[in-house]
């Protein structure tokens, strides 16, 4: 119990001191103002959020905020990636007198219900498309949408916690904590104030000490129920040492090559562009971006038919290494965000913590 | 005008026949109404039989043929086209992997069954032979699957031959699409779906309605044959079931693919 208290006042202490991140303020809201609130949101851009269309959860253009789900027990099986960097797009027109970027896809957009594990994975994002030279059409798109961050709870797939990935301190506009009383909300922009400052009235600028009580009570209480876990700091040397290991084999047998895994993955960024000619003899047309797969045959073939990586094995362990090494020695921190969907979503159970766990026991999973 | 700024390409000579199937490949041309008169204001087409009466049977820069060869009037027909034409294209299911015409072709019994549906002594106007897809006779440049077609990848690949650049083939299964439309796995109800052994390029109808991939694109070569089988027993299918779903549309070409299972 002692020990207990001493802990929970020590994390209080800690979080004041990330709560008093300059120009980081915090602010309650009885649960009451949240729709009106959302709603009022419609000014600063066209309001998309987690919704369920045919029985799926996907981030959608909503008419009404009552369309949300912000139960934060389910992540959209396709990540916020998409509406940074869309799954198919027209990038450009051309001619034979040159090419026309099409950025019609740009519009001002607020993003609501993000999970702290997908702003972190958009956050990972900016590392590769915002880099010099960046990617105009992801910029446009970042530059032009609001994130509205949402606390969620852990589902049986979630890695957030090991990934350090569950809590978020940057990459929001408005990040609002939902303790049932009441929410906390995080205000992360300037954008963000001035989305506060059109609906002060919701707002109270007081937070009680009791109040941040709960607040860590329901962290302490959050961090009790993940059931999976993987030491991502000693990923990188595992995986330097796995190599030749005989594991990639035994996945490689399995793996069906459909690109399912890519697809739902929040830091899996690769696309491939096509050019599509208009039905004429005169050299009109548009270039397509499409999202593409590493775990695809054709990814690694290059000019004269030479393929790097042919065998499901090699693909598989570039995708690993890049997830759980390379990503990390580039960008400082690891390529998976622990969101669990590849473990909720490979048909026959290829995902980051098996293959973690095979590399680490050196023994494959029992059948 | 320069000529640096106006570079029409050349109207490619076409020809579009129409083999043993359901001619709907060809139909599905004619239907794309948005592109119909563009089509034939870019190309010059000698002959299409089911568009414009009076062809012209000479050299054509590309032919597309539809259907399966399953009979000797057809067999010298693709030869000739053959000869004729500097690019041949493979249309729709039946061409490019013989259609479920083709389902137990190479099962040595082709006698046998001909019989069984057509009794003793019958007198056929033209000699049936049992049903291949068109690159069991001649070599085809490329293949365009499907049943039928999808305009989408109909029109690129009709459109890159026309600018004479190469077409790209699609080497992903239906799963990448069925993603792509956020739909969810029947593999992971335990429910049939052939997706992963599947070329993409039907934008996934079949999942996105609740429906499983029975293959009518044909199989895709890097598809993982041994694993699926193995996922789809352990749904409690049988291994006669699964290969009968899958020769269905798979035709002649899906047989060297169950071989070692
Ligand atoms: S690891 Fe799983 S999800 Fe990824 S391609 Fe292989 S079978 Fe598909
Ligand atoms: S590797 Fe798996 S858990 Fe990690 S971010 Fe990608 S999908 Fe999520
Ligand atoms: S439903 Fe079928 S096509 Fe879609 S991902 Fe699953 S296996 Fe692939
Ligand atoms: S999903 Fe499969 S069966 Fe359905 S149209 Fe596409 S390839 Fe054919």
């Amino acid at each position: 119990m002692e020990k207990a208290l001493i802990e929970s006042s020590r994390n209080i202490a800690i979080h004041i001191a990330i709560l008093w991140v300059p120009n980081m303020r915090i602010l309650k809201m009885q649960p009451k103002f949240l729709d009106k609130f959302l709603e009022s949101l419609e000014k600063f851009g066209a309001l998309y959020g987690p919704v369920h269309r045919n029985g799926v959860m996907k981030y959608d253009r909503i008419e009404s905020v009552s369309e949300l789900d912000l139960s934060g027990h389910q992540l959209p099986m396709i990540p916020v990636k998409k509406l940074f960097n869309p799954k198919q797009f027209t990038m450009l027109h051309f001619n034979e007198k040159g090419f026309y970027p099409d950025y019609s896809m740009i519009e001002k957009r607020v993003i609501i219900g993000v999970h702290p594990c997908e702003i972190h994975g958009v956050l990972r994002l900016d590392e590769i498309f915002l880099n010099d030279p960046a990617d105009p059409y992801y910029a446009g798109l970042r530059d032009n949408s609001a994130i509205i961050g949402f606390s969620c709870w852990p589902t049986e797939s979630s890695l957030c916690k090991s990934a350090g990935t569950d809590i978020v301190d940057e990459g929001f506009d408005l990040f609002f904590m939902n303790l049932n009383e009441f929410y906390l909300v995080w205000v992360g922009s300037s954008r963000g104030y001035d989305m506060i400052h059109e609906r002060e009235e919701f707002f109270e600028q007081e937070v009680s000490h009791e109040d941040m009580r709960k607040y860590i009570e329901w962290r302490n209480k959050r961090n009790e129920v993940f059931k999976l876990e993987i030491d991502f700091g000693s990923m990188p040397d595992i995986m330097e040492l796995s190599h030749n290991s005989e594991v990639w084999d035994y996945f490689a047998e399995k793996c069906l090559s459909c690109g399912q895994c890519t697809m739902v993955c929040p830091t899996c960024n690769c696309y491939n562009v096509s050019d599509v000619f208009d039905v004429t003899n005169e050299t009109t047309g548009r270039r397509e971006r499409t999202w593409d797969s590493c775990m695809f045959v054709d990814y690694s073939l290059v000019a004269g038919g030479h393929n790097f990586r042919e065998s499901r094995a090699d693909r598989l362990k570039l995708w690993y290494t890049h997830k759980l090494k390379t990503f990390g020695s580039e960008y400082g921190r690891p390529g998976c965000i622990g969101c669990g969907r590849c473990v909720d979503t490979c048909p026959v159970d290829i995902n980051v913590v098996t293959v973690s766990q095979a590399l680490i026991s050196g023994e494959v999973p029992k059948e | 005008m320069t000529t640096q700024e106006k570079k029409a390409a050349p109207k490619p000579k076409i020809g579009v026949y129409g083999f043993t199937g359901c001619a709907g490949d060809q139909l599905l041309i004619i239907h794309t109404e948005d592109e119909l008169l563009n089509l034939f204001g870019s190309v010059d087409m000698q002959s299409f039989v089911m568009a414009s009466s009076n062809p012209i049977e000479g050299e054509l820069d590309v032919a597309f043929v539809e259907g399966s060869v399953s009979t000797d009037e057809e067999e010298e027909h693709i030869l000739d086209i053959r000869k004729r034409a500097k690019i041949l294209v493979a249309m729709g299911n039946c061409a490019v992997g013989g259609g479920p015409q083709a389902m137990y072709t190479g099962d040595k019994k082709y006698k046998e069954r001909l019989q069984k549906v057509y009794g003793d002594n019958v007198k056929f106007f033209i000699e049936p032979v049992e049903a291949k897809p068109l690159d069991a006779y001649v070599e085809v440049d490329y293949y365009l699957p499907g049943c039928p077609i999808d305009q989408k990848q109909a029109f690129a690949l009709i459109t890159r031959l026309i600018h004479g650049a190469v077409p790209e083939t699609n080497p992903h299964p239906v799963c990448h699409e069925c993603k792509l439309n956020e739909t969810h796995c029947l593999l992971l109800d335990k429910k049939f779906c052939l997706g992963p052994l599947v070329a993409g390029g039907c934008d996934s109808v079949c999942p996105s309605h609740g429906l499983p991939c029975v293959g009518c694109w044909g199989p895709i070569e890097d598809g993982n044959f041994k694993e699926h089988f193995k996922l789809l027993e352990s749904f409690g299918m049988s291994k006669k079931e699964i290969t009968r779903r899958i020769k269905n549309y798979g035709g002649h070409k899906i047989l060297q693919y169950l071989e070692n299972l």
